[in-house]
């Protein structure tokens, strides 16, 4: 897993729709506007990466935060679980599937939501997104 | 907003407004958004007209609050789902069976209400997830293992009633069986405690099952009967040692005695941890990669056994482990060699060193699984929906059918499930080994794949349909199932014109006569929704 000849490169996808986007939900930064601000945001949120990825590693680069997993996202989850308790933090990541779709179930169950999510056909295929609270919703 | 079905909107709406009055308006859902999480995530009905889909959910505090929910429900005849987390991917998740249903989400209900070390025991509510049970115990340091199923997230509770299983000592993987009381709010409201629950101010509620006269808690086990709101469960006294070892035998007709020999050690407790059964030449569904030269799992079992001499490969390999002091697993695992040897020739052994407990970070480092240490984890998804052993899936469905603890159990059921699988074309992503989570039989899980795609879904379905039937009339019953199979599998279980299903009707009538906790879980409906169906 995590060949370099078939995995997505991070580089060649559209960054500034990711950081507009996932960066507008985040921090109330309107859509197509203030992408620098947006990923000022972003990258002071919780970054999630896979070590086994080059992609994924650099998204993550130049991140303040990196919570770094290798394949098992359960540390990572059992982390978030106690901090989405207390606070609606925004978290985004590049990860593989399985490893966003627990994080995934468990911002639901703690009130928050994929604000955005974006599939990149690959070997294996990876998602980049980003979770942060519901508009609205007390931070 | 949908409308519960034969539910007036106006008394949907003063339902509503009565679960907002009891719970606060954070914790009533209705829009789109929020109730996505009581979708199925593997729901072999994605997007098709008969999805299971709630029209609202709502999550109480605390058990007066989830009596009083259910008192408006009642009065309102709204039909309520309870669930715990809801994480049982596969089998259901948080949607309700019947859709329209209100989802009565008890997640918020997550306190760990007393756990006792000497005893060994734990009562918990319904949101307890077993990441939490497992924090508590590390966080107070207390001396005691959780057994739970893998992946790990969901609930204490709703595992147990759903009939789940585990990896730890025999005595507590069977998680129904390991409980020991529980708290029950009915469809009128009242709450009943059972075992000695039932004794005001009873000193022994978690640690005697039985109280005095019938006992009912196994009506609340993949129940429409009521909504559990508090459960004791008996946690395994944390061991000191701890020894895995491999038995390997050289033909396929050894199989017989190989099992019969893990009986006999697992059923005097001279071994504890799951037995696990492998072949190299069982197939699994998925790609694996094989050594050259090595012969397929459709070979005569002369190439295999020939293959298998020739290269030193057992034919068969379980992996027997124990639990307890070091000198009494060691002595274990010396018992359980001399045992196979002298009923199996050619048997061989490996493995055996005494690990001390809790195994050392580095011990656990790359495991897959860590649930024979009883701690929780999600790294199975790191091989599940969409990883390169199953991708493009959404998720998967499974039919799990109960098989004999024999050999000759094993041999029968694995064969008419492969001819089965091939002549339906069944999408098999994983067929297992045998799983020994519990004493006594065996379960083999035939996991398909979901997608998105409502035409290989039907497809799918069908042939699903085909194999429940098939299995059963083989004499191989389903444990659980999910919502869309549920009817087919509980019309299986219909030994003298259906008697198990019409007892269960008549219960269901007596004790929730609106008929509005959990209609259609697992195939028993209300009356008024039976004589519809009729």
């Amino acid at each position: 897993m995590g060949s370099a000849g078939t995995e997505p490169t991070w580089t060649r996808w559209d960054r500034r729709e990711f950081l507009t986007a996932a960066g507008a939900v985040a921090g109330g930064v309107a859509v197509g506007t203030g992408v620098a601000k947006a990923a000022s945001l972003l990258l002071s949120s919780i970054i999630v990466a896979d070590t086994r990825f080059a992609a994924s590693r650099a998204f993550a680069a130049g991140a303040a935060r990196i919570a770094w997993i290798d394949g098992d996202v359960t540390v990572v989850y059992n982390e978030l679980d106690l901090l989405w308790r207390r606070e609606k933090v925004t978290v985004s990541g590049l990860t593989a599937y399985g490893a966003f779709f627990c994080l995934e179930r468990l911002a639901m169950d703690r009130g928050l939501r994929v604000a955005f999510k974006r599939e990149h056909r690959g070997a294996p295929v990876l998602i980049s997104w980003a979770i942060a609270s519901k508009p609205g919703a007390a931070a | 907003m949908r409308t519960p079905p034969g539910v007036s909107a106006a008394d949907f709406a003063d339902a509503l407004a009565g679960f907002t009055a009891v719970v606060g308006k954070d914790w009533v859902f209705t829009s789109d958004e929020d109730l996505e999480p009581y979708r199925d995530a593997y729901s072999i009905l994605w997007s098709e007209a008969d999805e299971r889909i709630a029209s609202a959910a709502v999550a109480p505090f605390t058990a007066e609050e989830v009596q009083a929910v259910m008192r408006i429900a009642n009065e309102k005849r709204i039909p309520i789902y309870p669930i715990s987390t809801g994480k049982n991917l596969g089998y259901g998740g948080a949607a309700p069976v019947l859709s329209g249903s209100v989802v009565l989400d008890l997640k918020r209900m997550n306190r760990i209400l007393e756990i006792d070390e000497r005893n060994a025991y734990v009562l918990v509510e319904p949101g307890v997830t077993y990441f939490d049970l497992y924090r508590h115990i590390q966080d107070k340091k207390l001396n005691l293992w959780i057994d739970c199923p893998d992946p790990g997230w969901g609930s204490v509770i709703g595992n147990a009633l759903d009939y789940g299983g585990g990896y730890t000592h025999s005595w507590y993987r069977n998680h129904f069986d390991a409980h020991c009381g529980m708290e029950v709010v009915l469809a009128s409201g009242e709450v009943l405690r059972t075992g000695m629950g039932a004794l005001p101010g009873a000193k022994t509620w978690q640690q005697n099952k039985y109280g005095y006269g019938p006992f009912v808690d196994g009506l609340f086990k993949q129940s429409s009967l009521g909504a559990v709101t508090k459960m004791g469960f008996w946690l395994y006294p944390a061991p000191e040692a701890y020894v895995a070892g491999v038995i390997g035998v050289p033909k396929k007709a050894d199989i017989n005695a190989l099992v019969d020999v893990i009986n006999y050690l697992e059923n005097t407790v001279a071994m504890q941890g799951m037995p696990v059964f492998a072949s190299p030449f069982l197939p699994l569904g998925f790609p694996v990669p094989q050594p050259p030269g090595m012969p397929s799992a459709e070979a005569s079992v002369a190439e295999q056994e020939a293959y298998a001499a020739r290269t030193g490969t057992p034919f068969w390999t379980v992996t027997v482990s124990y639990y307890g002091g070091p000198e009494v697993v060691k002595a274990q695992w010396e018992y359980t060699k001399k045992k196979a040897a002298a009923a199996i020739p050619g048997a061989s052994f490996s493995g055996g060193e005494v690990i001390a407990m809790p195994p050392k970070a580095d011990e656990l480092k790359g495991m897959l699984s860590k649930s024979p240490f009883g701690i929780p984890a999600l790294a199975i998804f790191s091989i599940g929906a969409r990883s390169p052993y199953s991708d493009p899936t959404e998720g998967h469905i499974t039919c799990s059918p109960i098989v004999p603890r024999t050999g000759e159990g094993i041999v029968a059921a694995y064969e008419l499930i492969q001819k089965t699988a091939k002549r339906l074309e069944l999408p098999v992503t994983v067929l297992t080994p045998p799983i020994g989570c519990w004493a006594r039989t065996f379960v083999i899980l035939v996991m398909m794949a979901v997608t998105h795609e409502p035409e290989k879904n039907k497809r799918t379905r069908a042939a699903f349909r085909e194999m429940v039937k098939i299995l059963a009339d083989a004499g191989y019953g389903e444990y659980r199932t999910a919502p869309a199979f549920q009817d087919d599998v509980m019309a299986t279980y219909s030994f003298n014109n259906h008697a198990l299903l019409r007892f269960h009707e008549a219960v269901k009538d007596a004790v929730d006569p609106n008929g509005i906790i959990s209609a259609g879980r697992y195939g028993v409906w209300p009356k008024h929704l039976r004589e519809k169906k009729t």
